[in-house]
């Protein structure tokens, strides 16, 4: 009796995170075909106008055409998102395999430092590379990685962990395997499952970040644009200029809880109790 | 007990030289120099080096370093704002305070709404109010911070003009009774609060729920009901105080993820926080205020790690009385 509502759930959490994701990212895609306007041309006597036939979702200060702007904006957080989880994902998965694997002073020392770089707050760190440095796209996928792949080695471990004992290891082991063959051949596949759940949460949380430093004014520099610094461009009057911060914002909440949602799915379907 | 707790004290030194050592090293290391905030091509070069030797940055980065180190252990000594000369750790101090009401009531709020919401629901798992409720957590917990706080100005302080949108006090608050003072303050808490607390409320609410549902399910409240105690008892005695164990540990979670959404909170509102502090000196460049905020900020989790930690072995006696824990 209990199984059946719960299953059922789980289908709904994939799909519905599917479905989400699956409209913003063909939003994203068709973007262009909507609206023909560079995302960048100036028309400063249209400044701040209201949806209207020839910009559908209205047009900043400086007369820029919001929608063109929410697409390209919208690609570049998406890209910056997947690009610094992927990065993340591996750098963790290699130290978490690492470290596991190899124990004793190494796995302390790296688990330490897991610790320490936990422990920052990470809008704090990233905003001070961030903002220190000249901001640029690749600076901030580098920085978001680098300050991201902690949680997944802390999984890997402690999966390797539990793993690297088992008989079946002991027996490929006894074969005489290499070590670098048993860790990626063997034991990698039989972890995958929890890196690939906490790795769709990860882009949320970097969605989150990137749109924070860009609303800041630290993350995608002007002209370019992502969802966060168009926020902010709506900044001086949220609802009188909604066109602005609505539609931006919606979008952010929109693809997080979309991956949040997905995520959730996964993690019921793989039935994994270790992450939340 | 004691001497597992100095254990654990004095076990957060290293980690803290460590922590300490990566916020110089990120400053130091981020492209761009400190010296560029004062020097321009039309100086001359003596006058550059005069500049680089007030400031010590002709110096090499380890001297730097352990010249740095040394004053903040010994001294606690941060150096002088290169914006305005203050004394670094006064500035920080002064600016600790909004923080830390912000932070606290956040928190309340956040325990307060999560505890009791996660407990509301778990008694009714898969009904139609937990699965309003649930949703309803899962949109704040996917909300950026700044955007809520944005809607909030713009519908409760443009729009409806109830709630101040800014700033700690109004311009007239020396010229208010004591109760029109906390009236002032508390008004202009409110938004801001409600702006930090609400994706941590949503946070707290995910782990208690499920924490509830899994102890409601468990073995032992079976056991219990099967020996007819009561439901009140086994929920209140029980299940949550089972479910409210990982909270503790939770702390090492909730702080940091404070402290970045106070950032945020606080350039939104125009706080006069250590966020903003820190934004501010990002854009001014302001390297020794910079190492102090980030130093402040990494000493203070781990100071809540310390104490969650403490919290956690004193709660649950399988840690307190295993060989290795307190």
């Amino acid at each position: 009796m209990k199984i059946l509502p719960q299953k059922t759930q789980t289908n709904q959490s994939m799909t519905s995170g599917c479905i989400t994701i699956g409209l913003v990212f063909i939003f994203l895609l068709l973007g262009p075909l909507l609206t023909p306007i560079n995302h960048t041309s100036q028309n400063l006597s249209a400044s701040l106008q209201p949806p209207s036939s020839s910009h559908w979702m209205g047009t900043d200060y400086y007369g820029r055409d919001v929608l063109a702007r929410l697409v390209f904006g919208g690609r570049i957080t998406w890209i910056i998102a997947i690009a610094s989880t992927f990065m993340a994902v591996n750098i963790g998965t290699i130290i978490g395999l690492f470290s596991a694997y190899q124990g004793g002073w190494i796995d302390l020392i790296v688990m330490r430092l897991v610790d320490v770089m936990l422990a920052f707050p990470k809008l704090f760190v990233v905003l001070l590379i961030v903002g220190l440095g000249a901001s640029s796209t690749s600076l901030l996928i580098w920085v978001l990685a680098l300050f991201s792949w902690m949680e997944i080695a802390r999984i890997v471990r402690s999966e390797v962990m539990s793993q690297k004992n088992r008989t079946y290891i002991k027996s490929v082991r006894a074969l005489g395997l290499r070590t670098p063959r048993i860790v990626f051949i063997h034991i990698l596949p039989n972890v995958l499952g929890p890196v690939i759940v906490s790795s769709v949460l990860l882009i949320s949380t970097i969605i989150l970040v990137e749109s924070s430093l860009s609303f800041l004014g630290l993350g995608v520099q002007a002209p370019s644009a992502s969802w966060g610094s168009i926020l902010n461009d709506g900044r001086i009057d949220p609802l009188g200029t909604w066109w602005l911060s609505v539609p931006a914002g919606l979008l952010i909440l929109t693809t997080v809880i979309g991956f949040n949602l997905i995520g959730n799915g996964l993690h019921k379907q793989l039935d994994l109790k270790k992450i939340v | 007990m004691l001497n597992g707790i100095i254990r654990r004290i004095l076990s957060a030194i290293p980690t803290l030289l460590v922590g300490i050592t990566l916020c110089f090293l990120i400053i130091h290391l981020a492209p761009g120099n400190p010296a560029t905030r004062f020097l321009n091509p039309s100086q001359t070069a003596a006058t550059q080096e005069i500049i680089r030797e007030r400031f010590g940055l002709n110096q090499s980065l380890p001297i730097q370093y352990f010249h740095w180190l040394k004053q903040v252990l010994f001294h606690f000594d941060f150096g002088y704002s290169f914006y305005n000369g203050k004394d670094c750790t006064e500035v920080l101090i002064s600016a600790l305070g909004p923080t830390i009401i912000l932070s606290f009531w956040a928190l309340v709020f956040a325990l307060s709404v999560g505890i009791s919401l996660g407990i509301f629901t778990a008694l009714r798992a898969d009904t139609h109010v937990d699965r309003v409720i649930n949703s309803t957590m899962m949109i704040f917990l996917s909300t950026p911070a700044f955007w809520l706080g944005l809607m909030f100005i713009g519908l409760f302080t443009i729009h409806l003009n109830w709630l101040p949108g800014s700033h700690l006090h109004s311009l007239y608050y020396d010229q208010l009774d004591s109760f029109g003072q906390l009236l002032d303050s508390v008004r202009h808490l409110i938004l801001p609060v409600f702006t930090l607390g609400l994706p941590l409320a949503a946070t707290v609410f995910k782990y208690i729920r499920a924490g509830m549902i899994d102890a409601l399910q468990s073995d032992y409240t079976l056991a219990a009901r099967a020996r007819g105690i009561r439901q009140s008892t086994i929920l209140w005695k029980y299940s949550l105080k089972n479910s409210l164990l990982p909270l503790v540990s939770l702390l090492g979670v909730i702080i940091p993820a404070l402290l970045s959404g106070a950032v945020i909170v606080e350039v939104v509102f125009a706080l006069p926080g250590v966020g903003r502090a820190m934004v501010t000196a990002v854009f001014g460049r302001d390297y020794p205020i910079l190492m102090a905020g980030a130093s402040l900020a990494f000493f203070i989790v781990i100071l809540f790690n310390i104490v969650a930690d403490i919290f956690y072995r004193i709660l649950d006696p399988r840690i307190r009385n295993s060989a290795g824990g307190l």
